[in-house]
């Protein structure tokens, strides 16, 4: 059936409209319109208003910033110097190994290319540290520029490198203990970076920290402390000059060494400093503090005598001479023969507690190593009765430590004034803080004493070509389980120079010296550490700017072509010695 | 609404000024960026300084220098026996007479 279509268009109701007629969509799409415009106005003022802030507003150092994040400033700890400003610590930037876990493709096969350049790594743990889930494993600390090189040629995903500071020491051992270590990136460990962190890490890190070392004497003392203590084969040694003026510790060196470049693989007896952390009953040095209070005192004079016929008791304790000369000594003849019963008779004439008061005055009962933490308080008698104050005259059941003695030498000898031994360098004209404890004349009188002892008693290997030395030998036995133990001694020499007009004074010891062939096996103070001082001393001596006192150089000058004239080192102006270095 | 004279030079005038503080605000970035790029060198400098302080401490090392000095130039350590002052100096190392004719200037050579 079709449906017919109808083409003759009747009009209907609904068609052809008369008119138009708005049912509100031309309303609404005006107004979606102007919604429209003005979401688009806000907009772009807000984007406007955003490009004016940034463009006139932003602060300029916002900008600054990403350009600065690619370089890591230098450290701002200060660099140490020595006292002529020879470096002696810096900071350097290091290369520090680490790994992505996450990005190692074969924690088996990384660790193997690893270890060709350090072979010093365990594989086991370096594949665990590869295998971790973490995105950071520390691999190798500090490497050198070759082990950087060596590593980036592998060509392994993951490793990566990342700057840090590093504290290098490029003198390498020399003054170790005195210097001081670092933790990687932390604080100091012992030693001046300890002691002055803060000094160091508080400052503009151009100004260094100046050390009152001097490194050419510390250098000889050095080599001739481990030279001594190596042919005694002893277990330790200490050597230090001391400025006696003004407190400045020239040189200070411990044996074994220390090498601050590598804190971890130093031992705890290379770590101890024997300098001011090791405390000795010192023996016979001990004895010119107690002639020195009996000169004050004016208990006794050089020519007093006292019965040293024979031992001496004093409750249960004998007291002997170890070179006993059994007979009437005059106070010259004590300290130059080195008599105990000679010097518990002055002790006990001016009596326990004057002792102790003096001990204290120069510092014997305090700790003495200057700026370091690394500084032992002395061991003294609980009680100073009769007994005790007798035996620490001659140093013994009294344990300081050798700085504690060098600081007292000093005291004694400089005129009569303590100074606090210090490590810092003082500057020219500083204000030297002290304490009066003798008279300038006895001081003289002491120092004569002393010099005595060094031309005609046991200290006669002391005696310096060309320079006058004053001091005293002791040699003292270690105290053990069962007593004080023959077969274990502290050997040393304490002293000043030159005698005429005090300048350093200068110590050197040796903690159980077994004798050498050069000393026929004898390992006391005489034999060991005395004749080390005297060498140090010619050698240390015209550094220092101090002229010979004897006219050698008229009696027997080498003649060479090739002498070569040359001045006196720079580090001291008063030297006005014009020097010759000859073949 | 009538657009007055005032308002075109107003208008472009604030248009001038705002170009005028973008122009200082970038010549400003410009030149902190340029102080932070010398800082920079600066402290790649101090750092090269300090390495390079280091490498001649280690140089100067008194081991190393004294067995320079004995090996390659025969120097031997100073000591009282080498050593005079001033005033005795002529006593010590008199001038040796000299056996040969007094030093005549030379002639003067032209010039290369």
């Amino acid at each position: 059936m079709t449906k017919s279509l109808n083409l003759n268009t009747e009009p209907t109701p609904e068609w052809p409209r008369e008119e138009a007629r708005d049912q509100g969509g031309v309303a609404t799409a005006r107004g979606r319109t102007l919604l429209l415009s003005l979401m688009f106005c806000v907009g772009f003022m807000g984007l406007s208003a955003r490009a004016i802030q940034i463009g006139l507003f932003r602060p300029v150092d916002e900008a600054a910033t990403a350009a600065r994040a690619d370089a890591i400033p230098p450290s701002k700890r200060a660099d140490i110097v020595d006292r002529n400003g020879q470096l002696l610590a810096t900071s350097l930037v290091a290369h520090s190994l680490y790994a992505d876990p996450k990005r190692i493709w074969d924690p088996v096969e990384t660790a193997k290319a690893l270890r060709t350049v350090f072979p010093e790594l365990n594989e086991a743990e370096l594949i665990g540290k590869l295998s971790s889930k973490s995105r950071f494993e520390w691999l190798k600390r500090r490497l050198s520029p070759k082990q950087k090189q060596a590593v980036w040629a592998l060509a392994q995903p993951g490793l990566e490198f990342v700057e840090e500071s590093d504290r290098v020491y490029p003198m390498g051992r020399l003054a170790g203990h005195v210097i001081g270590s670092m933790q990687p990136g932390g604080k100091g460990i012992n030693g001046m970076e300890r002691a002055m962190n803060d000094r160091l890490m508080t400052g503009d890190g151009v100004t260094p920290v100046k050390l009152s070392i001097d490194s050419r004497i510390q250098y000889l003392v050095e080599t001739e402390l481990a030279r001594e203590a190596s042919s005694q084969r002893a277990i330790g040694g200490a050597g230090i000059i001391m400025d006696v003026r003004t407190g400045e510790v020239i040189a200070s060196a411990s044996w074994p060494f220390m090498d601050p470049n590598k804190p971890e693989t130093n031992s705890p007896n290379e770590q101890n400093n024997r300098v001011t952390n090791s405390r000795y009953e010192m023996g016979s040095t001990f004895k010119v503090f107690t002639v020195a209070i009996g000169l004050e005192d004016k208990v006794i004079t050089p020519d007093s005598r006292f019965d040293a016929r024979a031992p001496m008791q004093i409750g249960e304790e004998t007291i002997h001479d170890f070179h006993g000369q059994n007979k009437m000594l005059s106070v010259v003849e004590i300290l130059s023969h080195s008599s105990n019963i000679g010097t518990v008779r002055i002790a006990r004439s001016v009596g326990a507690q004057r002792v102790k008061e003096f001990f204290n005055r120069i510092g014997l009962m305090e700790a003495a190593g200057g700026e370091l933490a690394e500084s032992a308080r002395p061991i003294l008698p609980q009680r100073w009765s009769d007994i005790a104050a007798a035996t620490a005259s001659f140093g013994h059941g009294i344990a300081v430590s050798p700085m504690a003695v060098t600081a007292a030498y000093g005291a004694i000898s400089n005129g009569g004034n303590y100074v606090r031994p210090t490590f810092l360098a003082r500057g020219d004209g500083a204000a030297v803080s002290s304490r009066q404890v003798l008279s300038s004349q006895t001081s003289t009188t002491i120092v004569d004493l002393m010099r005595k002892v060094v031309t005609e008693g046991t200290g006669r290997r002391a005696d310096a070509l060309g320079y006058l030395v004053a001091g005293k030998t002791g040699t003292g036995e270690k105290a053990g389980p069962n007593g004080y133990d023959a077969n274990r001694r502290v050997s040393s020499f304490a002293g000043v120079f030159p005698a005429n007009e005090p300048r350093y004074s200068v110590l050197i010891l040796l903690d159980e010296p077994k004798g050498s062939a050069q000393t026929g096996g004898v390992a006391t103070a005489g034999m060991t550490a005395a004749p080390s001082v005297a060498r140090i001393v010619e050698r240390a001596a015209p550094l220092l700017g101090i002229a010979p006192t004897r006219t050698l150089a008229l009696a027997d000058v080498p003649q060479s072509d090739s002498a070569q004239g040359a001045v006196a080192p720079q580090s001291n102006p008063r030297s006005q010695n014009a020097t010759l270095e000859a073949q | 609404m009538n657009i007055q004279r005032s308002h075109i030079f107003g208008f472009i005038g604030l248009v001038g000024f705002a170009f005028a503080l973008y122009w200082a605000k970038a010549e400003a970035q410009s030149a902190r960026e340029r102080v932070v790029a010398l800082q920079n060198e600066v402290d790649k400098e101090r750092r090269d300084v300090r390495t390079l302080e280091a490498e001649v401490a280690w140089m100067e090392r008194p081991d190393r220098l004294e067995a320079t000095a004995r090996q390659k130039m025969g120097l031997v350590p100073l000591s009282a026996a080498n050593t005079a002052s001033l005033e005795t100096l002529d006593e010590v190392a008199p001038v040796a007479p000299t056996a040969t004719a007094p030093v005549t200037p030379p002639a003067e050579a032209p010039l290369p």
